[in-house]
């Protein structure tokens, strides 16, 4: 962690005053490159004590089919002991490969072994279960920049040392303005809509109150290998000043896997691969050599690291109120449109009623407040389950 | 008599100072005189007739005289100083045979110390540099004319002829300052000789005797010649009248004759004007930028000042500066080279036939050689720019004997970092530099010279991770004229490079961490001038390195940082050498070197040791041993051959070849494309092997038009192993087993190299075009995994074709215009074959090392500049210099890299100077 925040410093400063400099960025589309690749890609740790295991397979896509996952389905996916007992892994979703109740034992090697519907067959080297200590906290600091949360671990044994985490964040959020009001549409003559507003009553659908998600996608690592103990102080997420992730409600989820040190390495290299930026100081692309051979074909190149670890997890949740002065700014504005349907058509279309601005003598409404539909209907932008765990 | 010696007489007059005129043989006879109330020319009649000596006096100084003297059985000396004792009369015996009485003042005709007694110069008649002023004072009207038209006599006329030709020897200096001047071509027609003088102005030359005319050019100087009447060995020092408008670029280049004639291959040599007016970013004259427009030479991007020489990786280049090894040349990241050009004299690449005296380097030599102060008065000279700005002072501590040179430069780039994103505003970033040069003539034969350096970066970003690294370089250096054959040039010194880093932002993982090299060096050359046909240089070079290779330490009471020392590493580097330059015949001179290096890895120090036949890994590692201190633990070592052959066709047209191989003990360790000042330096050792290579090549070399326009065509092939890569995800900070984390790669480079140049004129500048390649290979299974399956790979700098064109019109005195403009192939990158998806993203595949290439390099620059009046005696002069940098504000990449941003590939090309970037630059010497 420490090599490559050194590493970092000067390579971003750089880059950043280069880029101050008159510097520009543009986007770069790539020649045609004629690479045929279709490597297979293997992710997933055996969660060992733990709920469930998935392994993922995949298959490497090229270039032009960026953003598309190529799931690799109809293979056999076992995990081996060295005295040749198996536990079998069953597809349940394409290309995820499951199983639960892992109990292996520390004394014994296990390895994971694949044949795929193409007959091609892999095999991982053996590797031991590591221990995992569980997390000890995420705390987080508030400051000029926004909300920042760290990790802590510890591993009394000071056995660990190498660490990745994964993280699940969800927030509850509001829509900028409540609606009390909807678009009601009846078939008018000469076949035109007819637009008008009705309210809103408990059989409407929740627009006001949804979550949103983000997993992380980046490769987050962490090791003591440095330090006199295996301890584990790391900034892991960090919130900018005013976002809308603490506008209401946050909470994060926080997996936590160990590596040995080989493993580290191959995920240390895939992140400086991929998510480095690209300026001359940074490191050449290497290439990924994981611990799964391919064992009909050694030389094809196989992307994935074996491992066997009980996945340790920690929730957390952050209240607005928490946060004196967190102040998120939708950027929504209201607008008006006078109640009648050639108005409402020629004025509000795409955008979404709130409430009366104006009635008259009998209560009947003159004037309509609207806004974008982002800003009055939260669905646009997110779910308005409640996720279970939510309180 | 009187008369014969009239022509000397105002040039002996000159020459005073020491107390004792030494006796010689025939003054050391017996006489007897006894002469009562006599006249001078009755006592002279009465010596010369006793002794052999002749008496040399002007007889209207002593008409007046009486003289009175009794004494028998006396040496000279006695007699004299009897027959003149209460007189202002003074008189000097010199050897063989004069004796010269002259009325107040002694005339000295005693040599310094240190000279070779019993060498046949005898007792040469200065025509030094003073009496030459003497003669200007007195012909105020037109100097130049009166010397160039006087004739010198040098040597004795009296001594009897024993070889046909003699040496003559001296300085050439600067009339105005005093420097010396470098590189001066002097030439003689008959018969055909040429010299150039060496970094101290000193020349030596053999010609028959009798009458010659020395003409002389240099860089920046006015063309001047001299006559000699030659009798015997003796001394001429020459004064050259600067060109006083700096503006008019009257840069008769010492090479546009040497070019076609001497022996040397690929030597590129620009002076300090020239690159003061070549358009550079932020128009702060730099070096290592106009070093880049040369032919051969190549950088991996804009922003970085590492050089590719030939092929060579950017450690395969020595940069010298006033023979200091500077192990970082950049300052701010690579944005300005470490050079104050203010007190740089001129630039020397060396990339093919590098001289037998240089060596520990593969690729090339660049050499920087700072400018002597001021000796004759005090000036100075100040720039303001956008980001730095530079002051320097120079002058005499002892007029005409010892001068001082400080030059400092400083930065203010923190307004810059104001412009970054928010997430630095707290960022500092500065740098300066410190130079200063003593020069200490102790007496004509020996002259010491003290040079330092110092220069510092530092950053902080945002005030929690503070950054530095620094060069301090301090050397002292003796030269020594033994006689007008043999001077030498004794230099010591150390240089030193450190870089450290610390952060406090994370308490518990709080640390400082460093490197450092430092190395004390010590070097005997010797110039053996034997004749006309050999010149002979022979020397020792000894390096003492002592390297820290890290160190990481805990940075506050929280931290739990465990502190990790690397064992420092020692080594000896010694070499001895003998080159012989050796004119055949007018057309055709060859001139072979050989150096012989040896390389000592010493304790004390752990060595891991590895099984024997197995490639070297973690796991084959058998254990290790430890070697106490000045134990030895790996010698290197062996020849290296420097050979080169010149023929001239004509007066104009040459062909050369040459070969040569070298060794280099020392590598630079970086994994990242271009140079970083984080990157670490590593001595050779049990395990790394040191690189070695070799090159041949061939050139072609014309002048035309008058010499003003030189023109020359070079091929080459070169090869080198053991260059050190690394295995992927190698470490290569803090590494206690660092072998088993690098490769031992080999690489060819071959390519054709063109260059026209006119230095002289209204319009001048040059234009080369290059086409070159650099492929290494890595097919050794058992050092690790092969690179593009063991086949050869494009290096990142290897971009085939390159032109560049630097131009610059002097409309009038006052204002010129210089304008620039580079196109190169675009460098190779490895551009991913495939995506994949893994931890949240999709993520880039590579494969291929560098198959790909980012589009072509295009750029033109233009500058004007424009000097205040030129009226010689004003207190201050002024300069402005403005521009602008990337004129057609093309968008010339700088990288292309494909990284995963929210789960997403995106492939992105970055520019950095992606527009126009105009400049200002102020200037003032006093």
């Amino acid at each position: 962690m420490i090599d490559v925040f050194k590493k970092n410093i000067s390579s971003t400063l750089l880059f950043a005053i280069l880029i101050a400099l008159a510097g520009c960025k543009e986007k770069f589309i790539s020649p045609a490159l004629p690479v045929v690749t279709g490597y297979l890609v293997v992710e997933g740790v055996i969660n060992n004590d733990g709920d469930a295991t998935n392994i993922h397979l995949s298959r490497t896509t090229s270039l032009s089919e960026a953003g598309t996952v190529k799931p690799e389905q109809g293979a056999t996916v076992l995990l081996e002991d060295s005295l040749n007992n198996t536990i079998q892994l069953y597809e349940n979703n394409a290309g995820t490969y499951t199983t639960s109740n892992i109990h292996l034992d520390a004394a014994h090697n296990y390895r994971l072994t694949i044949n795929t519907s193409n007959n091609e067959n892999y095999q991982s080297d053996f590797v031991k279960v590591r221990y995992n200590p569980p997390i000890d906290s995420i705390n987080w600091v508030l400051d000029q920049k926004g909300v920042q949360l760290f990790i802590n671990t510890h591993d009394p044994a000071n056995n660990t040392r190498y660490y990745q985490w994964e993280f699940n964040e969800t927030w509850e959020f509001h829509s900028p303005f409540t609606a009390s009001l909807k678009w009601v549409i009846t078939p008018g003559p000469n076949a035109t809509d007819i637009w008008s507003v009705e309210n809103r009553d408990a059989n409407d659908p929740e627009i006001s109150k949804c979550w949103q998600f983000n997993a992380s996608s980046t490769i987050n690592l962490g090791s003591s290998a440095k330090l006199a103990q295996d301890i584990i102080h790391l900034p892991l997420i960090q919130i900018p000043n005013g976002s809308l992730k603490l506008d209401v409600l946050y909470s994060v989820l926080v997996k936590q896997y160990a590596w040995s040190r080989a493993g580290y390495d191959f995920l240390e290299r895939m992140k400086k691969n991929t998510e480095s930026v690209g300026s001359v100081f940074d490191a050449q692309p290497s290439e990924l050599n994981g611990n799964i051979h391919c064992t009909n074909n050694p030389k094809l190149p196989v992307i994935g690291f074996f491992n066997i670890c009980t996945i340790r997890e920690n929730r957390i949740f952050i209240k607005n109120i928490e946060l004196p002065g967190w102040n998120y700014q939708s950027g929504c504005i209201k607008g008006f449109v006078v109640n009648n349907s050639d108005s409402i058509k020629a004025q509000a279309s795409g955008k979404l009623p709130i409430d009366p601005k104006q009635l008259d003598v009998g209560g009947a409404i003159i004037s309509i407040n609207i806004s974008t539909a982002e800003c009055v209907d939260c669905r646009l932008s997110g779910t308005n389950v409640k996720p279970d765990f939510w309180p | 008599m009187k008369k014969s010696c009239s022509v000397i007489w105002i040039i002996l007059f000159m020459v005073m100072g020491h107390q004792h005129a030494f006796a010689q043989k025939d003054s050391l006879k017996l006489i007897t005189v006894n002469l009562d109330a006599a006249n001078i020319e009755q006592l002279v009649i009465e010596l010369e007739k006793q002794t052999s000596l002749h008496f040399y006096y002007d007889a209207a100084l002593f008409d007046s005289v009486s003289i009175s003297v009794n004494e028998k059985n006396q040496l000279l000396i006695n007699v004299l100083e009897e027959a003149f004792a209460h007189t202002d009369i003074e008189f000097a015996i010199t050897y063989p045979d004069y004796v010269l009485i002259t009325k107040g003042k002694r005339i000295n005709v005693d040599f310094p110390k240190g000279d070779i007694a019993g060498e046949r110069m005898g007792n040469k008649l200065y025509s030094d540099n003073k009496a030459q002023q003497k003669a200007e004072a007195l012909e105020k009207n037109s100097p130049k004319t009166t010397l160039e038209n006087k004739v010198y006599d040098i040597g004795d006329k009296f001594l009897p002829a024993v070889t046909t030709n003699v040496i003559v020897a001296g300085n050439v200096t600067d009339a105005k300052t005093g420097e010396p001047v470098v590189g001066a071509f002097l030439h003689v027609d008959q018969p055909n000789v040429s010299v150039l003088t060496d970094q101290f102005g000193y020349f030596s030359i053999s010609l028959p005797r009798g009458r010659h005319i020395i003409s002389l050019q240099s860089l920046g100087m006015k063309d001047t010649r001299r006559q000699i009447q030659l009798y015997s060995d003796g001394k001429l020092n020459i004064d050259m009248q600067s060109t006083i408008l700096t503006i008019k670029n009257v840069i008769i280049s010492a090479q546009k004759l040497s070019n076609v004639r001497s022996t040397q291959m690929g030597l590129q040599k620009i002076d300090i004007k020239t690159i003061k007016q070549v358009p550079v970013i932020f128009g702060e004259a730099d070096i290592l930028r106009v070093v880049t427009t040369l032919p051969g030479v190549k950088t991996v991007g804009e922003a970085s000042t590492g050089l590719n020489v030939r092929g060579g990786s950017t450690d395969q280049n020595l940069i010298l500066f006033n023979d200091a090894t500077i192990y970082n040349p950049s300052h701010f990241f690579g944005m300005f080279s470490a050079f104050n050009p203010e007190v740089v004299k001129d630039v020397e690449l060396y990339k093919s036939s590098i001289p037998a005296k240089y060596g520990g380097r593969l690729s090339s030599v660049l050499n920087i050689n700072g400018r002597e102060g001021n000796k004759k008065q005090l000036t100075g000279s100040a720039g303001i720019g956008l980001l730095t700005s530079r002051f320097n002072l120079e002058g005499p501590l002892i007029k005409d004997k010892t001068s001082f040179i400080l030059g400092a430069r400083s930065t203010y780039a923190n307004w810059l970092l104001n412009l970054l994103p928010d997430q630095y505003k707290n960022s500092k970033a500065g740098f300066y530099d410190f130079n200063l040069s003593i020069t200490h003539e102790i007496n004509k034969k020996n002259t010491l010279y003290f040079t330092g350096y110092y220069s510092r970066d530092r950053f902080n970003l945002n005030s929690d991770t503070a950054y530095g690294y620094r060069n301090e370089n301090f050397s002292v250096k003796w030269k020594h004229i033994f006689s007008n054959k043999v001077n030498s040039l004794v230099t010591a010194g150390t240089d030193d490079y450190s870089y450290n880093i610390a952060s406090s932002k994370l308490p518990l993982n709080a640390y400082k961490m460093g490197f450092n090299i430092h190395q004390n060096y010590f070097k005997a050359h010797f110039n053996y001038y034997l004749n006309n046909r050999h010149n002979i240089d022979f020397g020792v070079n000894s390096i003492y390195y002592k390297l820290n290779p890290g160190y990481f330490t805990p940075d506050g009471k929280n931290s739990l940082v465990i502190p990790d020392q690397m064992e420092k590493e020692q080594a000896l580097e010694s070499a001895l050498y003998l080159n012989d330059k050796y004119n055949i015949t007018n057309a055709l001179t060859i001139e072979g070197g050989i150096r012989v290096s040896l390389y000592q890895f010493l304790g004390p120090k752990t060595v891991n040791t590895y099984a024997p036949g197995l490639s070297i890994t973690e796991s084959n590692q058998t254990g290790n041993v430890f070697y106490n201190k000045g134990k030895l633990i790996k010698t290197y070592g062996g020849p290296e051959y420097r050979f080169s052959t010149r023929y001239a066709f004509t007066e104009s047209f040459s062909v050369k070849a040459a070969f040569n191989t070298g060794r280099q003990y020392i590598h630079m360790l970086s994994n990242t494309a271009s140079m970083a000042p984080t990157d670490i330096w590593k001595l050779s050792d049990a395990s790394i092997k040191p690189q070695s290579g070799g090159q041949v090549s061939l050139g072609l070399y014309k002048n035309s038009k008058a010499n003003t326009i030189e023109i020359s065509l070079e091929v080459y092939y070169k090869k080198m192993s053991n260059y050190l890569d690394y295995k992927s995800g190698a470490n290569l900070v803090l590494n206690h087993h660092l072998e088993t984390d690098v490769i031992a790669t080999k690489g060819k480079a071959y390519g054709v190299e063109f260059l026209v140049k006119k230095l002289t004129g209204k319009i001048n500048g040059w234009f080369s075009y290059t086409w070159s390649r650099v492929l290494l290979k890595q097919d050794n299974l058992a050092v690790g995994e092969l690179i593009n399956k063991g086949n050869f790979y494009p290096a990142n700098y290897d971009k085939p074709h390159d032109a560049t064109l630097i131009g610059n019109y002097r409309v009038n005195h006052r204002f010129s215009m210089s304008f620039n403009a580079t196109y190169s192939t675009g460098r190779p990158i490895t551009l991913p074959v495939g995506v994949f998806y893994y931890a949240g993203s999709t993520r880039t595949l590579y494969a291929g090392r560098n198959e790909y290439r980012i589009p072509d390099y295009f750029r033109t620059d233009f500058s004007l500049n424009i000097d205040g009046n030129h009226k010689v005696h004003q207190v201050t002069h002024n300069s402005w210099t403005i521009g602008v940098y990337n004129l057609t504000g093309r968008k010339n990449p700088y990288s292309v890299y494909y990284v995963s941003e929210n789960g997403v590939i995106n492939g992105y090309k970055l520019s950095i100077f992606g527009s126009a970037i105009p400049f200002v630059n102020f200037n003032i010497r006093f």
